[in-house]
């Protein structure tokens, strides 16, 4: 017995010992703030830290803070002292938010915090605020109207819609170090229109606008949505888009993508360096305004109008790159010279699109369209 | 085995090796080889598994003319005769020794970096040199036996962690390979070798190990500790890309950190890291049984106090571990200069034993 109890007294020492002695002063749940969105405000030397607790149960009250501070650790210490709660936690934020003035004066401070901190993780997808601040987004509209659930519908909605790719602060960061440039999903709080009747005055909402593009650490410009799209085609992420299409009858075809796959090519010929991209998409009809989608010659038309549509955004996204100096469509792989000084700017795009309707669902050609006559 | 004995089967000596080994092994790797290969760091792995299977022979056959109870200790004093043999077991002793220190910094470090940021190490280190006493003054075949009750559960480990790391994969930071990184990946390669060298340690257990061939037990667990290597290589540079992983200090966790698994379950770093507490105190255990192996070989009359060689053993580590390395900086300094000259003229003594030996024709 008597070992027994040497035994479990050397037990009970060694947990204490080895970091467990907080169950001498336990944390209650409940004391404990839970922070699942947090943005990010400023520049070096003032940073403005703005956090959401989101919804985290039915009966949890969601909670909304700012502080600054002369970096994201003095700016988050700060927070604390502005809590109600023992403790701010942040193990499990969800989303992290960039103002683009702060994105705009280099992001490097924020992925080294999330790449430092063992609170939090790097999975967490990043997001720029276009034309505004993480605070108008993250803290400002105060009470239940916050931020995280509805960037948690954006996130759902851009991942079934396949619209933009919500990048995470560990792809940026990778994306930085290998290519020099990196995209993050963009964000404009907006006002609801009349035709979301849930929302209440005041609420603000988090739309999708394209992509912000990264070179360096530093925020360079945006790409709207068609370029956006044209960069997820080349990325490799198939955007489930939608195209309206006109029949040449005054009428129009709406088309969505099913699949789609870039292969890209270098050209090195005697007057520089050239990229050509070549896109195959497979796409169906999902409405029309009673254009015959059975007929050869009216799909051979729609497929030639679909290649058009793709190669103007795979060519705004290249034009972007060119712009912008930034090489966030990855060509160096393709074209290792890229990485040198001068040759993406005046790198040329040869894009050629092939584009297959692969199907029209339930209805074959038009249910309401103008009879063929017969014979 | 006889069970009245200290021995243990050649497959406990296999289990042993393998599991103490991934105590550096996570703490190393990627490390200094993927600074050296950066993206290439598959390509070092790849390397790095051919010289694995030929350290395996190399030991056994330095180890193939053993008497029972002869271990790779008896054969270094057979091979350099009495004087010079002595001087290189102690030159080894010395080196577990302090080796068994670097791993308590170190594990105290793993401790402070991955879950308790702002603690001090030294607690950690008084902790595990505190539940190490009972790995010295125990048997050998109880250091085998907790290995292989550890092996089933570390496989689990690495069967989740790879799981459910497959969805943030990004083969893209795994090329391109150039001529150039070619190069670079050879010199990767012998970092990750170095990572292994401490099997060399461990060879000298083989003197309470079943009589018979032991090329094939050090290559049992050899071989799987490369495959290991490389997987693990290939799943941390492709989740971080290669700047970023070789600036880490344990990337492995880092990546568990991420790991969310359909937004049920999350953040079980805690768990996972307290997990190679296991294989720490294996490793310790095993490196200072085997300091006292050495040490009462080199000086029988300590034969009948071996116990309190080994807590002996046990007080210089903590003592050495404690001085080596005031800072975490200054601990992974030691990983890359120290470390690594240590483990390749532990090697380069071994290879040297095998020519001697053979020429002497004493092996």
């Amino acid at each position: 017995m008597k070992r027994f109890l040497r035994l479990g007294a050397a037990f009970a020492a060694l947990a204490l010992l080895s970091g467990c002695s907080p169950l001498l002063h336990p944390r209650q749940v409940e004391d404990l703030q839970l922070i699942q969105t947090v943005g990010f405000d400023g520049g070096v030397g003032d940073m403005t830290v703005s956090v959401s607790s989101g919804e985290a149960s039915e009966d949890a009250v969601s909670a909304q803070l700012a502080a600054h501070g002369a970096s994201i650790q003095t700016a988050v210490q700060r927070l604390q002292d502005f809590s109600p709660r023992e403790e701010l936690f942040f193990a499990h934020i969800r989303y992290a938010v960039v103002g683009e003035a702060c994105a705009r004066g280099g992001i490097t401070s924020v992925l080294d915090y999330f790449e430092r901190s063992t609170q939090t993780q790097l999975s967490v997808p990043l997001f720029v605020v276009k034309g505004g601040s993480a605070y108008t987004l993250v803290a400002a509209p105060g009470g239940k109207d916050e931020i995280t659930a509805a960037l948690s519908s954006l996130e759902a909605d851009t991942k079934r819609q396949g619209s933009a790719h919500c990048f995470t602060a560990l792809e940026i960061a990778s994306r930085l170090n290998r290519s020099g440039a990196a995209l993050a999903c963009a964000i404009a709080p907006a006002a609801p229109e009349g035709s979301v009747p849930a929302a209440e005055d005041g609420y603000l909402l988090a739309l999708e606008t394209g992509y912000a593009v990264f070179r360096g650490d530093a925020l360079c410009g945006f790409l709207d949505t068609d370029a956006a799209l044209g960069a997820d085609l080349l990325l490799g992420f198939t955007p489930q888009a939608s195209y309206v299409l006109s029949d040449g009858n005054g009428g129009t075809v709406t088309v969505q993508l099913h699949t789609a796959k870039a292969s890209l090519s270098p050209v090195r010929d005697g007057g520089g360096a050239a990229v050509r991209i070549t896109v195959r998409v497979r796409a169906g009809v999902t409405e029309s305004s009673g254009a015959d989608t059975a007929d050869r010659e009216m799909l051979a038309l729609l497929e030639d109008e679909l290649s058009r549509a793709v190669t103007a955004q795979v060519e705004a996204a290249a034009e972007a790159s060119r712009t912008l100096d930034a090489d966030f469509l990855e060509l160096w792989r393709i074209l290792p010279e890229v990485k040198n000084e001068g040759v993406l700017a005046a790198l040329r795009a040869d894009v050629q699109t092939e584009s297959t309707l692969e199907r029209s669902y339930d209805i074959y050609g038009s249910a309401h369209g103008k009879e063929k006559p017969h014979g | 085995m006889d069970e009245r004995t200290d021995g243990i089967s050649r497959r406990q000596l296999s289990i042993l090796l393998f599991v103490s080994a991934l105590s550096p092994l996570i703490r190393q790797t990627p490390g200094m080889a993927v600074q050296s290969a950066g993206s290439a760091i598959w390509l070092s792995a790849l390397l790095a598994l051919v010289p694995l299977p030929l350290a395996g022979l190399l030991l056994g056959r330095l180890l193939r003319k053993r008497v029972p109870g002869e271990g790779l200790g008896g054969v270094l004093l057979r091979v350099f005769g009495r004087a010079g043999g002595t001087a290189a077991v102690l030159l080894f002793t010395a080196w577990t020794v302090f080796y068994a220190g670097f791993v308590l910094r170190a594990g105290a470090d793993r401790f402070v970096t991955a879950v308790y940021p702002g603690s001090r190490p030294w607690l950690f280190m008084a902790v595990m040199a505190a539940l190490c006493v009972p790995a010295c003054l125990g048997r050998l075949k109880t250091l085998g036996r907790c290995a292989e009750i550890a092996l089933p559960l570390l496989t689990l480990v690495f069967l989740f962690v790879f799981l459910f790391s497959l969805p943030g994969l990004d083969a893209a930071n795994l090329a391109p390979v150039s001529r150039v990184s070619a190069a670079d990946a050879a010199r990767g390669a012998l970092w990750l070798l170095s990572t292994m060298s401490v099997l060399l340690l461990l060879a000298f257990l083989s003197d309470r190990t079943e009589p018979g061939p032991l090329a094939a037990p050090f290559n049992r667990a050899f071989l799987p500790l490369g495959a290991l290597t490389a997987l693990l290589c290939v799943t941390v540079v492709a989740t971080f890309g290669a700047k970023l992983a070789a600036e880490m200090h344990y990337p492995f966790f880092v990546m568990i950190r991420c790991i969310r698994i359909f937004r049920l379950l999350e953040r079980v770093e805690a768990l996972i890291v307290a997990q190679w507490v296991t294989t720490d105190f294996l490793l310790l255990g095993a490196l200072l049984q085997s300091a006292a192996g050495n040490l009462t070989l080199c000086f029988p009359k300590l034969g009948a106090r071996r116990g309190a060689v080994a807590l002996s053993s046990l007080a210089l580590a903590l003592v050495s571990g404690a001085l080596c390395a005031p800072t975490a900086f200054s601990l992974r300094e030691l990983s890359r200069t120290l470390i690594p000259i240590a483990s390749a003229s532990a090697a380069g003594v071994l290879v040297l034993a095998l020519f001697v030996g053979l020429v002497r024709k004493k092996i």
